[in-house]
């Protein structure tokens, strides 16, 4: 249980930390996933959301958990979990999310998927500890031009979620930490994992799909699953 | 002295990519002004020869042991800093937050701490980290740590409460 100092302390120094921005540092830092839209997105939209009706629908036919493999610590092991964002933290700001919508997903086989609300995203994970590297991230560019402060959050959470993240597991709630933002999650549950569609000729869903997108480029179809 | 990091091998060049801004905010609230964070971090790069088998891990205690050699560095020359940009110097994200007193005020008291009780306060507030991840991180006992975060927090508490006096 947080005190008011420790909760001042935590948002004090992430406001600190979000002052600190790419454009002030001497060197460059690489960007991070572009929301640059393309013509082919809506190909890879249409895919991502395929995928998800599929995992939804085999979700809803298995109803069984896969097992629950989180055990209390502040090393969580994530593999075969489902997680529902209940809050974004960023520059000092905790935003509650309430829409179920917003989750993401954590597959045996290192397939990580995301969805903020308004995009899909897919990519690879792996754990090392107490850090978790998400990579390869690919996602759907359905734009968003409203102002809703819990979508704009949800969608700042998922995209803080590509490289190292900081995980830990406090009293039943996942906290992912990663470039001054984290994202609180509750467990879902019923989730049901489902294997890797295999490779189609034209290429795997996190290797290289047509239409998908890796920071903000369009990537080729992987030559063989990793 | 800062070491370019631009021929790194590849897999250094991706952690640096990958780690870089994260690791740079670390810094920047164990030296306080921006350049010197930036100059713990790069250092840190220069120095990798191969991958760490846990680099999460070993650039945050890097950073932080660097971070501690560079507050050393500057009791000595204190006043080369005068003409740096002081991290709350700078134009803030959110004014409004920033201009907040009393976080001002936490953050200042964060920076009076002594060196190992602001590296805690740091790691479990800022990265989030578990006792035993901080213990890990800066190579002593969990207990250790324990303590010194009750003895930080005692002392945030205090410099909070003499400032509301006045």
């Amino acid at each position: 249980m947080s005190t008011d100092l420790e909760t001042e302390l935590r948002e004090a120094l992430h406001a600190r930390a979000a002052t600190i921005t790419p454009d002030r540092l001497r060197r460059p830092v690489p960007a991070r996933r572009s929301a640059r839209r393309h013509p082919t997105a809506w190909v890879a939209a249409a895919a991502l959301v395929l995928a998800a009706i599929v995992g939804i629908g085999f979700a809803v036919l298995g109803g069984q958990d896969s097992g629950d493999r989180v055990a209390a610590g502040d090393a969580p092991d994530l593999r075969s979990t489902a997680w529902a964002v209940t809050a974004v933290t960023g520059d000092g700001r905790r935003q509650p999310i309430t829409s179920p919508e917003v989750s993401v997903a954590f597959h045996l086989d290192h397939r990580f998927d995301a969805n903020d609300g308004v995009n899909f995203y897919s990519g690879r994970w792996r754990q090392s500890g107490d850090t978790v590297t998400i990579s390869d991230v690919a996602g759907t560019l359905v734009g968003y031009g409203g102002h809703d402060p819990a979508v704009l959050a949800a969608q700042r959470g998922i995209g803080a979620l590509n490289g190292a993240v900081s995980v830990s597991l406090r009293d039943g709630t996942l906290r992912l930490a990663t470039h001054g933002v984290t994202v609180e999650l509750s467990r879902r549950t019923g989730f049901q994992d489902t294997p890797a569609a295999e490779p189609s000729p034209t290429g795997s869903r996190t290797g290289g799909a047509p239409g998908s997108y890796v920071n903000g480029s369009e990537i080729a179809p992987a030559p063989s699953a990793s | 002295m800062t070491t370019a990091v631009t021929e790194l091998p590849a897999e250094l060049q991706r952690l640096y990519e990958q780690h870089y801004l994260a690791l740079v905010r670390l810094a920047a609230h164990l030296v306080d002004d921006l350049e010197s964070a930036e100059d713990v971090v790069q250092d840190v790069f220069a120095g990798l020869r191969t991958t760490p088998a846990d680099p999460v891990r070993y650039l945050r205690r890097a950073v932080v042991n660097r971070a501690r050699s560079t507050l050393r560095r500057r009791r000595v020359v204190r006043t080369f800093l005068a003409g740096r940009t002081r991290l709350d110097d700078a134009e803030p994200a959110d004014e409004d937050l920033l201009r907040n007193e009393r976080r001002r005020t936490l953050l200042v008291a964060v920076g009076q701490l002594p060196h190992r009780q602001r590296e805690i306060v740091v790691l479990r507030y800022y990265e989030d980290l578990g006792v035993s991840e901080i213990a890990a991180v800066l190579g002593i006992s969990p207990g250790a740590v324990s303590s010194s975060l009750s003895r930080a927090l005692d002392a945030l508490h205090s410099r909070l409460g003499d400032d509301r006096e006045h």
